[in-house]
Protein backbone atom coordinates (compact mmCIF):
# COMPACT_ATOMS: atom_id res chain seq x y z
CA UNK A 1 0.00 0.00 0.00
CA UNK A 2 1.31 3.47 -0.87
CA UNK A 3 0.08 6.88 0.23
CA UNK A 4 1.15 9.94 -1.75
CA UNK A 5 0.17 13.56 -1.17
CA UNK A 6 -0.41 14.88 -4.68
CA UNK A 7 -2.72 17.81 -3.96
CA UNK A 8 -5.66 18.48 -6.26
CA UNK A 9 -5.83 15.78 -8.92
CA UNK A 10 -6.38 17.14 -12.42
CA UNK A 11 -5.93 13.91 -14.41
CA UNK A 12 -6.48 10.78 -12.28
CA UNK A 13 -5.17 8.44 -14.98
CA UNK A 14 -1.80 10.18 -15.11
CA UNK A 15 -1.56 10.25 -11.30
CA UNK A 16 -2.33 6.51 -11.17
CA UNK A 17 0.31 5.81 -13.81
CA UNK A 18 2.97 7.88 -12.05
CA UNK A 19 2.31 6.21 -8.68
CA UNK A 20 2.20 2.66 -10.06
CA UNK A 21 5.19 3.16 -12.35
CA UNK A 22 7.13 4.91 -9.60
CA UNK A 23 6.54 2.08 -7.15
CA UNK A 24 7.62 -0.48 -9.78
CA UNK A 25 10.81 1.52 -10.34
CA UNK A 26 11.43 1.69 -6.59
CA UNK A 27 10.88 -2.06 -6.13
CA UNK A 28 13.34 -2.58 -9.00
CA UNK A 29 15.90 -0.38 -7.25
CA UNK A 30 15.37 -2.29 -4.00
CA UNK A 31 15.58 -5.81 -5.44
CA UNK A 32 16.73 -5.99 -9.07
CA UNK A 33 18.35 -3.19 -11.08
CA UNK A 34 22.09 -2.70 -10.65
CA UNK A 35 25.07 -1.46 -12.67
CA UNK A 36 27.80 -4.03 -12.00
CA UNK A 37 31.37 -3.46 -13.22
CA UNK A 38 34.11 -6.08 -13.44
CA UNK A 39 37.72 -5.55 -12.25
CA UNK A 40 38.69 -3.93 -15.58
CA UNK A 41 35.81 -1.48 -15.40
CA UNK A 42 33.56 -3.16 -17.95
CA UNK A 43 29.83 -2.89 -17.33
CA UNK A 44 28.66 -6.50 -17.00
CA UNK A 45 24.96 -5.63 -16.85
CA UNK A 46 24.82 -3.84 -20.19
CA UNK A 47 21.88 -5.68 -21.77
CA UNK A 48 18.29 -6.32 -20.75
CA UNK A 49 19.31 -9.94 -20.06
CA UNK A 50 21.58 -8.90 -17.17
CA UNK A 51 20.12 -5.54 -16.16
CA UNK A 52 17.08 -6.81 -14.34
CA UNK A 53 14.12 -4.62 -15.18
CA UNK A 54 11.19 -6.31 -13.44
CA UNK A 55 8.34 -7.68 -15.52
CA UNK A 56 4.66 -7.83 -14.55
CA UNK A 57 5.42 -11.08 -12.70
CA UNK A 58 7.89 -9.37 -10.33
CA UNK A 59 5.90 -6.23 -9.52
CA UNK A 60 3.38 -6.68 -6.69
CA UNK A 61 -0.27 -5.73 -7.07
CA UNK A 62 -0.97 -2.30 -5.60
CA UNK A 63 -3.88 -0.68 -3.83
CA UNK A 64 -4.23 3.03 -4.58
CA UNK A 65 -6.79 5.53 -3.36
CA UNK A 66 -7.56 9.05 -4.54
CA UNK A 67 -10.44 9.94 -2.24
CA UNK A 68 -8.48 12.31 0.03
CA UNK A 69 -7.13 15.39 -1.75
CA UNK A 70 -5.03 17.93 0.21
CA UNK A 71 -4.76 20.96 -2.10
CA UNK A 72 -1.59 23.06 -2.11
CA UNK A 73 -2.04 26.56 -0.68
CA UNK A 74 0.79 28.05 -2.74
CA UNK A 75 -0.74 27.89 -6.24
CA UNK A 76 -4.20 28.67 -7.62
CA UNK A 77 -4.86 25.08 -8.87
CA UNK A 78 -3.91 23.43 -5.55
CA UNK A 79 -1.68 20.95 -7.39
CA UNK A 80 1.50 19.25 -6.13
CA UNK A 81 4.17 17.34 -8.03
CA UNK A 82 3.46 13.64 -8.63
CA UNK A 83 6.21 12.77 -11.12
CA UNK A 84 7.30 9.23 -10.17
CA UNK A 85 6.65 9.97 -6.48
CA UNK A 86 6.30 6.23 -5.85
CA UNK A 87 10.09 5.89 -6.26
CA UNK A 88 10.77 7.89 -3.08
CA UNK A 89 9.39 5.65 -0.37
CA UNK A 90 9.29 2.23 -2.03
CA UNK A 91 13.06 1.36 -1.93
CA UNK A 92 13.47 1.86 1.85
CA UNK A 93 10.10 0.19 2.47
CA UNK A 94 11.06 -2.93 0.51
CA UNK A 95 14.66 -3.16 1.77
CA UNK A 96 13.53 -2.64 5.37
CA UNK A 97 10.96 -5.42 4.89
CA UNK A 98 13.73 -7.74 3.69
CA UNK A 99 15.91 -6.86 6.70
CA UNK A 100 12.94 -7.34 9.02
CA UNK A 101 12.30 -10.79 7.53
CA UNK A 102 15.82 -11.97 8.48
CA UNK A 103 16.39 -9.78 11.56
CA UNK A 104 15.81 -12.76 13.88
CA UNK A 105 19.04 -14.18 12.42
CA UNK A 106 20.97 -11.10 13.54
CA UNK A 107 20.92 -9.22 10.20
CA UNK A 108 20.79 -5.43 10.67
CA UNK A 109 21.66 -4.07 7.20
CA UNK A 110 21.58 -5.18 3.54
CA UNK A 111 22.76 -3.08 0.61
CA UNK A 112 20.51 -2.29 -2.35
CA UNK A 113 19.54 -4.12 -4.44
CA UNK A 114 18.82 -6.87 -1.93
CA UNK A 115 19.69 -9.69 -4.33
CA UNK A 116 19.38 -13.29 -3.14
CA UNK A 117 23.19 -13.47 -2.86
CA UNK A 118 23.38 -10.27 -0.74
CA UNK A 119 20.69 -11.61 1.61
CA UNK A 120 22.52 -14.94 1.83
CA UNK A 121 25.84 -13.18 2.59
CA UNK A 122 24.22 -10.97 5.23
CA UNK A 123 22.88 -14.10 6.95
CA UNK A 124 26.30 -15.84 6.73
CA UNK A 125 28.02 -12.74 8.18
CA UNK A 126 25.49 -12.49 11.01
CA UNK A 127 26.00 -16.18 11.82
CA UNK A 128 29.79 -15.70 11.84
CA UNK A 129 29.48 -12.68 14.16
CA UNK A 130 27.17 -14.70 16.39
CA UNK A 131 29.66 -17.60 16.56
CA UNK A 132 32.49 -15.16 17.40
CA UNK A 133 30.42 -13.46 20.08
CA UNK A 134 29.44 -16.81 21.56
CA UNK A 135 33.08 -17.96 21.75
CA UNK A 136 34.32 -14.76 23.43
CA UNK B 1 22.80 -6.20 -32.62
CA UNK B 2 22.91 -6.85 -36.37
CA UNK B 3 23.98 -10.33 -37.50
CA UNK B 4 26.67 -10.90 -40.11
CA UNK B 5 25.40 -11.65 -43.61
CA UNK B 6 24.07 -15.17 -44.16
CA UNK B 7 22.15 -17.16 -46.73
CA UNK B 8 18.77 -18.65 -45.93
CA UNK B 9 17.11 -21.80 -47.18
CA UNK B 10 13.84 -23.30 -46.04
CA UNK B 11 13.77 -27.07 -46.46
CA UNK B 12 10.79 -29.40 -46.67
CA UNK B 13 12.32 -32.60 -45.30
CA UNK B 14 15.02 -33.89 -42.94
CA UNK B 15 16.79 -35.38 -45.98
CA UNK B 16 17.06 -32.04 -47.76
CA UNK B 17 18.26 -30.44 -44.51
CA UNK B 18 21.11 -32.98 -44.36
CA UNK B 19 21.95 -32.31 -48.03
CA UNK B 20 22.02 -28.56 -47.35
CA UNK B 21 24.28 -29.04 -44.32
CA UNK B 22 26.67 -31.19 -46.35
CA UNK B 23 26.83 -28.58 -49.12
CA UNK B 24 28.00 -25.80 -46.75
CA UNK B 25 30.27 -26.45 -43.77
CA UNK B 26 29.36 -23.11 -42.20
CA UNK B 27 25.61 -23.80 -42.33
CA UNK B 28 23.52 -24.13 -39.19
CA UNK B 29 20.01 -25.43 -38.62
CA UNK B 30 17.32 -22.95 -37.65
CA UNK B 31 14.42 -24.37 -35.60
CA UNK B 32 12.68 -21.90 -33.24
CA UNK B 33 15.63 -19.51 -33.40
CA UNK B 34 15.30 -18.31 -29.82
CA UNK B 35 18.82 -19.34 -28.85
CA UNK B 36 20.60 -19.07 -32.19
CA UNK B 37 19.35 -15.67 -33.35
CA UNK B 38 20.35 -13.75 -30.18
CA UNK B 39 23.84 -15.26 -30.49
CA UNK B 40 24.00 -14.26 -34.16
CA UNK B 41 22.98 -10.70 -33.28
CA UNK B 42 25.91 -10.56 -30.85
CA UNK B 43 28.08 -12.20 -33.54
CA UNK B 44 29.10 -14.96 -31.15
CA UNK B 45 28.16 -17.25 -34.04
CA UNK B 46 28.28 -16.32 -37.71
CA UNK B 47 26.83 -19.11 -39.83
CA UNK B 48 27.23 -18.70 -43.57
CA UNK B 49 23.79 -20.19 -44.09
CA UNK B 50 20.66 -20.92 -42.08
CA UNK B 51 18.80 -24.07 -43.01
CA UNK B 52 15.27 -23.52 -41.73
CA UNK B 53 13.67 -26.75 -40.48
CA UNK B 54 11.07 -24.96 -38.36
CA UNK B 55 8.15 -25.99 -40.57
CA UNK B 56 8.82 -29.72 -40.69
CA UNK B 57 5.54 -30.71 -39.04
CA UNK B 58 6.33 -34.44 -39.21
CA UNK B 59 9.16 -33.93 -36.68
CA UNK B 60 6.73 -32.42 -34.16
CA UNK B 61 4.92 -35.13 -32.17
CA UNK B 62 4.52 -36.82 -28.80
CA UNK B 63 3.95 -40.59 -29.04
CA UNK B 64 3.75 -43.42 -26.55
CA UNK B 65 6.29 -46.07 -27.54
CA UNK B 66 6.11 -49.14 -25.21
CA UNK B 67 7.91 -48.10 -21.99
CA UNK B 68 9.08 -44.77 -23.43
CA UNK B 69 7.67 -41.56 -24.85
CA UNK B 70 9.00 -40.47 -28.24
CA UNK B 71 9.13 -36.71 -28.75
CA UNK B 72 9.80 -35.17 -32.17
CA UNK B 73 12.78 -32.82 -31.96
CA UNK B 74 10.81 -29.90 -33.42
CA UNK B 75 8.05 -30.08 -30.81
CA UNK B 76 7.66 -26.64 -29.33
CA UNK B 77 7.74 -25.98 -25.58
CA UNK B 78 4.12 -24.87 -25.63
CA UNK B 79 3.01 -28.16 -27.19
CA UNK B 80 5.00 -30.14 -24.59
CA UNK B 81 3.51 -28.08 -21.79
CA UNK B 82 -0.05 -28.54 -23.10
CA UNK B 83 0.19 -32.27 -23.90
CA UNK B 84 -2.12 -34.38 -21.72
CA UNK B 85 -0.21 -37.52 -22.77
CA UNK B 86 3.12 -36.07 -21.68
CA UNK B 87 1.70 -34.72 -18.43
CA UNK B 88 0.60 -38.25 -17.62
CA UNK B 89 3.54 -40.27 -18.96
CA UNK B 90 6.53 -38.02 -18.24
CA UNK B 91 5.26 -35.01 -16.31
CA UNK B 92 8.66 -33.46 -15.55
CA UNK B 93 9.21 -32.67 -19.25
CA UNK B 94 5.77 -31.05 -19.60
CA UNK B 95 6.22 -29.06 -16.41
CA UNK B 96 9.71 -27.81 -17.17
CA UNK B 97 8.70 -26.89 -20.74
CA UNK B 98 6.24 -24.51 -19.08
CA UNK B 99 9.05 -22.86 -17.11
CA UNK B 100 11.31 -22.02 -20.05
CA UNK B 101 11.55 -18.30 -20.91
CA UNK B 102 8.24 -16.52 -21.45
CA UNK B 103 5.12 -17.36 -23.53
CA UNK B 104 6.62 -15.93 -26.75
CA UNK B 105 9.72 -18.11 -26.34
CA UNK B 106 7.61 -21.18 -25.54
CA UNK B 107 5.55 -20.79 -28.70
CA UNK B 108 8.65 -20.74 -30.92
CA UNK B 109 11.43 -22.61 -29.09
CA UNK B 110 11.77 -26.38 -29.62
CA UNK B 111 13.00 -29.18 -27.37
CA UNK B 112 15.47 -30.34 -30.03
CA UNK B 113 16.81 -26.82 -30.51
CA UNK B 114 17.52 -26.59 -26.80
CA UNK B 115 19.36 -29.93 -26.85
CA UNK B 116 21.42 -29.12 -29.97
CA UNK B 117 22.29 -25.67 -28.57
CA UNK B 118 23.60 -27.40 -25.40
CA UNK B 119 23.51 -24.33 -23.20
CA UNK B 120 24.57 -25.39 -19.68
CA UNK B 121 22.01 -22.89 -18.35
CA UNK B 122 19.20 -24.48 -20.41
CA UNK B 123 16.55 -26.35 -18.43
CA UNK B 124 15.76 -29.09 -20.92
CA UNK B 125 19.26 -30.62 -21.35
CA UNK B 126 19.57 -31.04 -17.60
CA UNK B 127 16.11 -32.63 -17.25
CA UNK B 128 16.76 -35.02 -20.15
CA UNK B 129 20.09 -35.97 -18.57
CA UNK B 130 18.38 -36.84 -15.28
CA UNK B 131 15.80 -38.91 -17.20
CA UNK B 132 18.52 -40.80 -19.08
CA UNK B 133 16.91 -39.82 -22.39
CA UNK B 134 17.99 -41.30 -25.71
CA UNK B 135 18.66 -38.94 -28.63
CA UNK B 136 18.13 -39.96 -32.27
CA UNK B 137 20.53 -38.27 -34.69
CA UNK B 138 19.79 -38.63 -38.39
CA UNK B 139 22.51 -38.26 -41.02
CA UNK B 140 22.99 -39.24 -44.66
CA UNK B 141 23.81 -42.82 -43.63
CA UNK B 142 20.68 -43.24 -41.51
CA UNK B 143 19.92 -42.78 -37.82
CA UNK B 144 21.94 -43.50 -34.71
CA UNK B 145 21.13 -43.28 -31.03
CA UNK B 146 23.11 -41.19 -28.56
CA UNK B 147 22.87 -41.85 -24.82
CA UNK B 148 22.13 -38.93 -22.52
CA UNK B 149 25.55 -39.14 -20.86
CA UNK B 150 27.30 -38.72 -24.24
CA UNK B 151 25.14 -35.92 -25.64
CA UNK B 152 26.79 -32.88 -24.04
CA UNK B 153 30.60 -33.12 -24.41
CA UNK B 154 31.39 -29.42 -23.92
CA UNK B 155 30.23 -25.84 -23.65
CA UNK B 156 27.55 -25.19 -26.31
CA UNK B 157 28.60 -28.50 -27.89
CA UNK B 158 26.42 -31.50 -28.61
CA UNK B 159 27.41 -34.92 -29.88
CA UNK B 160 25.74 -34.18 -33.23
CA UNK B 161 27.98 -34.17 -36.30
CA UNK B 162 27.93 -31.11 -38.59
CA UNK B 163 25.64 -32.85 -41.07
CA UNK B 164 23.35 -34.58 -38.58
CA UNK B 165 19.84 -33.54 -37.58
CA UNK B 166 18.47 -34.35 -34.14
CA UNK B 167 15.11 -35.92 -34.99
CA UNK B 168 13.75 -37.58 -31.87
CA UNK B 169 14.15 -37.62 -28.11
CA UNK B 170 13.02 -40.68 -26.16
CA UNK B 171 12.30 -40.37 -22.47
CA UNK B 172 11.34 -43.21 -20.14
CA UNK B 173 7.83 -43.16 -18.69
CA UNK B 174 8.16 -41.90 -15.16
CA UNK B 175 5.45 -43.01 -12.80
CA UNK B 176 7.52 -42.14 -9.73
CA UNK B 177 8.31 -38.84 -8.08
CA UNK B 178 10.19 -36.00 -9.73
CA UNK B 179 11.13 -32.40 -9.11
CA UNK B 180 12.69 -29.48 -10.94
CA UNK B 181 13.95 -26.67 -8.75
CA UNK B 182 14.69 -23.61 -10.85
CA UNK B 183 16.09 -20.59 -9.04
CA UNK B 184 15.73 -17.37 -11.03
CA UNK B 185 15.89 -13.64 -10.32
CA UNK B 186 12.88 -12.98 -12.60
CA UNK B 187 10.31 -15.45 -13.90
CA UNK B 188 11.58 -15.24 -17.50
CA UNK B 189 15.30 -15.60 -16.71
CA UNK B 190 17.64 -18.53 -17.15
CA UNK B 191 18.22 -20.56 -14.00
CA UNK B 192 20.91 -19.16 -11.70
CA UNK B 193 21.04 -22.81 -10.66
CA UNK B 194 18.56 -25.57 -11.50
CA UNK B 195 18.22 -29.10 -10.14
CA UNK B 196 16.31 -31.99 -11.71
CA UNK B 197 15.56 -35.07 -9.62
CA UNK B 198 13.77 -38.15 -10.94
CA UNK B 199 12.92 -41.16 -8.80
CA UNK B 200 14.17 -44.34 -10.48
CA UNK B 201 14.78 -47.89 -9.31
CA UNK B 202 14.30 -47.01 -5.66
CA UNK B 203 16.88 -44.22 -5.81
CA UNK B 204 17.03 -40.90 -7.69
CA UNK B 205 18.81 -39.48 -10.70
CA UNK B 206 19.92 -35.91 -10.04
CA UNK B 207 21.29 -33.38 -12.52
CA UNK B 208 22.41 -29.77 -12.34
CA UNK B 209 21.67 -26.76 -14.55
CA UNK B 210 24.21 -23.92 -14.88
CA UNK B 211 26.78 -25.47 -12.55
CA UNK B 212 29.57 -25.89 -15.10
CA UNK B 213 30.40 -25.98 -18.80
CA UNK B 214 27.81 -28.66 -19.48
CA UNK B 215 24.63 -29.94 -17.86
CA UNK B 216 25.85 -32.59 -15.42
CA UNK B 217 24.70 -35.40 -13.15
CA UNK B 218 25.26 -34.76 -9.44
CA UNK B 219 27.19 -37.99 -9.05
CA UNK B 220 28.18 -37.32 -5.43
CA UNK B 221 24.54 -36.98 -4.46
CA UNK B 222 23.52 -40.10 -6.38
CA UNK B 223 26.32 -42.07 -4.74
CA UNK B 224 25.27 -40.89 -1.27
CA UNK B 225 21.64 -41.84 -1.94
CA UNK B 226 22.66 -45.28 -3.19
CA UNK B 227 24.57 -45.68 0.09
CA UNK B 228 21.40 -45.00 2.04
CA UNK B 229 21.92 -41.31 2.91
CA UNK B 230 18.86 -39.16 3.62
CA UNK B 231 18.11 -36.22 1.26
CA UNK B 232 19.64 -33.55 3.53
CA UNK B 233 22.90 -35.49 3.94
CA UNK B 234 23.11 -36.41 0.24
CA UNK B 235 22.45 -32.79 -0.77
CA UNK B 236 25.66 -31.67 0.96
CA UNK B 237 27.53 -33.30 -1.93
CA UNK B 238 25.57 -31.35 -4.60
CA UNK B 239 28.49 -29.36 -5.99
CA UNK B 240 31.03 -32.20 -6.12
CA UNK B 241 32.77 -32.17 -9.49
CA UNK B 242 31.00 -29.00 -10.62
CA UNK B 243 32.64 -25.79 -11.85
CA UNK B 244 29.97 -23.11 -11.47
CA UNK B 245 30.40 -19.76 -13.25
CA UNK B 246 30.62 -16.38 -11.49
CA UNK B 247 28.54 -13.66 -13.13
CA UNK B 248 26.15 -10.83 -12.34
CA UNK B 249 23.51 -13.37 -11.30
CA UNK B 250 25.67 -14.97 -8.62
CA UNK B 251 29.21 -15.86 -7.59
CA UNK B 252 30.65 -19.36 -7.77
CA UNK B 253 30.51 -19.57 -3.97
CA UNK B 254 26.82 -18.59 -3.92
CA UNK B 255 25.95 -21.08 -6.67
CA UNK B 256 27.66 -23.89 -4.71
CA UNK B 257 25.63 -23.05 -1.60
CA UNK B 258 22.46 -22.68 -3.66
CA UNK B 259 22.93 -26.06 -5.36
CA UNK B 260 22.91 -27.79 -1.98
CA UNK B 261 19.66 -26.15 -0.94
CA UNK B 262 18.00 -26.87 -4.30
CA UNK B 263 19.17 -30.51 -4.36
CA UNK B 264 17.72 -31.02 -0.88
CA UNK B 265 14.39 -29.49 -1.94
CA UNK B 266 14.35 -31.52 -5.16
CA UNK B 267 15.04 -34.79 -3.33
CA UNK B 268 12.46 -34.05 -0.66
CA UNK B 269 9.85 -33.48 -3.36
CA UNK B 270 10.87 -36.35 -5.67
CA UNK B 271 11.26 -38.95 -2.92
CA UNK B 272 8.26 -37.89 -0.81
Amino acid sequence: MAVDDCGTIINPMIVEGQIQGGIAQGVAEALYEEAIYDESGNLTTSTMTQYLVPSATEVPSMVTDHSQETPSTTNPLGVKGVGETGTIASPPAVVNAVIDAVSHLGVTAIEKPASPERVWRAIQDAKARDAQGGAA
Amino acid sequence: MIPAAFEYERVDSVESAITALQADEGAKLLAGGHSLLPQMKLRFVMPTKLVDIGRLRDVSYIREDSDAVAIGALTRYHDLQASDALRELCPIVASVAGQVGDPQVRHMGTIGGSVAHADPAGDMPSVLLALGATFVATGSGGSREVAAGDMFPGLFQSALANDEVLTEIRVPKTAGGWSYQKFTRRAMDWAVVGVAAVRMNGSANVSLTNMGLTPMRASGVEEALAGGADPATAAERADEGSAPPSDSFGSEEYRRALSKVLVRRALEEALA
